[in-house]
């Protein structure tokens, strides 16, 4: 599956826009952060807090739907989807 | 010829100022570390390269620490993050409220403070942190209630002469010492006023203490700036006295001592916790040369009119010249500096965010 990066968060991807990430069928987004997280630490914890919860003013998607609105991070990411990572209308 | 720097951070990140003709003249420059709030900073001299340290946080990303080895030219995120908390603590770091680099005969050791309330231990010169148990564990801890800053160990006060000491201060929570290098840890409040709780004035904890600050060369006297009430002790924070006569106002953020004379502290009075503003809205010092007892006004240089900004906690600090340096920075992007211990004063920055922490040293 293909998971957006925002442009705040490239600089811990190399510039990349995009990742490629394996996982089995049926996976949830909580696997997809996990494996994200073994080759980039840095760059999940800006996604999530050392207990694994979503930050704050961090949204992630599944297609269309905002995970906030479907299981949080037990959204299951279908074969094939693509999974975006925006950072919420927030701040001053 | 001396190069001094000045670190500040603002809630939209990190700017330097640096002199190199005995603080006359200041290049500003920055941002650093982007949008991220900047609630903590420190100059670490002790190596034989300066680090600098910067606690930031990002109101979507969440918080970080960051050190450089180059004054800010570039700044390193260690992996893993340098401060995270225990899986059983079912906790998350919220902000770094402060770094202090230990004494210089051991150059690895720096200490943090952090919302929430925790104390932690780096021994590799900030690279990671472990959490001090003792306090975490403490049983006031659930009675420990968040400032509107939010629930913080702001303060850490390391024993000059006897490591196994030290003192910290929380809003709320007030101050704690431990005398068994972090084992234990035990309330140091009485005779400080909480005058925002209902029944018990002036109880063994739970105070909003909201700076304290020694010289290290009178290791029993410490000096408190209170949600209302200036305060002095000299038995260790055993028991604490006003020293509040003189000053136009208790209220206040900061407490800083001189370097180099025992005795003289600053503080920048407001006029009250429901009136957070200069009094007669004149930006003004109060310097004490006699540990308290007589204060008198430094504002030369300073704006004497409709000036109605204040100065955060950590937003004010000295540097270790000879002829100390005294620095702080508004809320409304400001900062200003005496090269001259406070006698007179000049703007060095401007128009910036508002100003979070100030730290000054040599770093040439």
């Amino acid at each position: 599956m293909l998971v957006r990066i925002p442009g705040a968060l490239r600089q811990f991807t190399d510039n990349a826009r995009t990742l490629e990430v394996d996982l089995p069928e049926g996976s949830d987004v909580a696997a997809l952060l996990a494996t994200l997280g073994c080759d980039n630490p840095s760059l999940v914890r800006r996604i999530c807090d050392e207990r694994g919860n979503l930050r704050q003013h961090v949204n992630v998607f599944v297609g269309t739907v905002n995970v906030r609105d479907g299981n949080g991070l037990s959204t299951t990411v279908p074969d094939g989807a693509e999974v975006y990572v925006i950072p919420a209308v927030s701040g001053g | 010829m001396t190069k001094t720097m000045v670190l500040i951070g603002t809630r939209k990140g990190l700017w330097t100022a640096t002199a190199e003709d005995d603080r006359q003249s200041w290049t500003v420059r920055g941002p650093d570390l982007g949008l991220n709030e900047v609630a903590a900073c420190a100059i670490d001299a002790r190596g034989a390269r300066p680090r600098l340290f910067a606690g930031a946080s990002s109101s979507h990303w969440g918080p970080a620490m960051s050190y450089s080895d180059d004054l800010g030219a570039t700044w390193i995120e260690p992996d893993p993050a340098p401060i995270s908390f225990p899986e059983q603590t079912d906790t998350a770091l919220a902000r770094v409220w402060q770094i202090m680099p230990g004494p210089a005969d051991q150059p690895d050791l720096v200490w943090a403070g952090t919302e929430p309330s925790a104390l932690w231990r780096s021994e590799d010169r900030g690279v990671s942190f472990t959490l001090n148990q003792g306090l975490w564990d403490h049983p006031h801890r659930k009675e420990w209630q968040p400032g509107g800053g939010g629930q913080a160990l702001h303060t850490i006060l390391p024993h000059p002469q006897d490591s196994t000491q030290m003192h910290v201060a929380m809003s709320t929570g007030g101050v704690y010492r431990t005398t068994d290098d972090g084992a234990s840890w035990n309330p140091a409040n009485k005779g400080i006023q909480g005058s925002f709780l209902p029944a018990d004035e002036f109880p063994e904890y739970g105070q909003c203490v909201h700076k304290v600050a020694r010289h290290p060369e009178r290791p029993d006297q410490l000096f408190a700036q209170n949600h209302g009430g200036v305060y002095r002790s000299d038995d260790e924070g055993t028991s604490w006295a006003s020293i509040a006569e003189g000053l136009p106002a208790d209220f206040g953020f900061n407490m800083v001592v001189h370097p180099h004379s025992p005795g003289t502290v600053y503080v920048i009075p407001l006029v009250a916790d429901m009136e957070r503003f200069p009094p007669q809205a004149r930006l003004r010092v109060y310097r004490s040369r006699d540990a308290g007892q007589s204060w008198e006004e430094l504002s030369k240089g300073l704006p004497q009119d409709r000036f109605y900004a204040t100065v955060m906690r950590d937003a004010m600090c000295v540097d270790d010249l000879p002829t100390t340096g005294i620095y702080f920075g508004t809320r409304s992007g400001s900062v200003f500096a005496s090269a001259d211990e406070g006698e007179s004063w000049s703007e060095i920055a401007a128009h910036l965010p508002d100003v979070l922490c100030v730290r000054a040293g040599r770093v040439g």
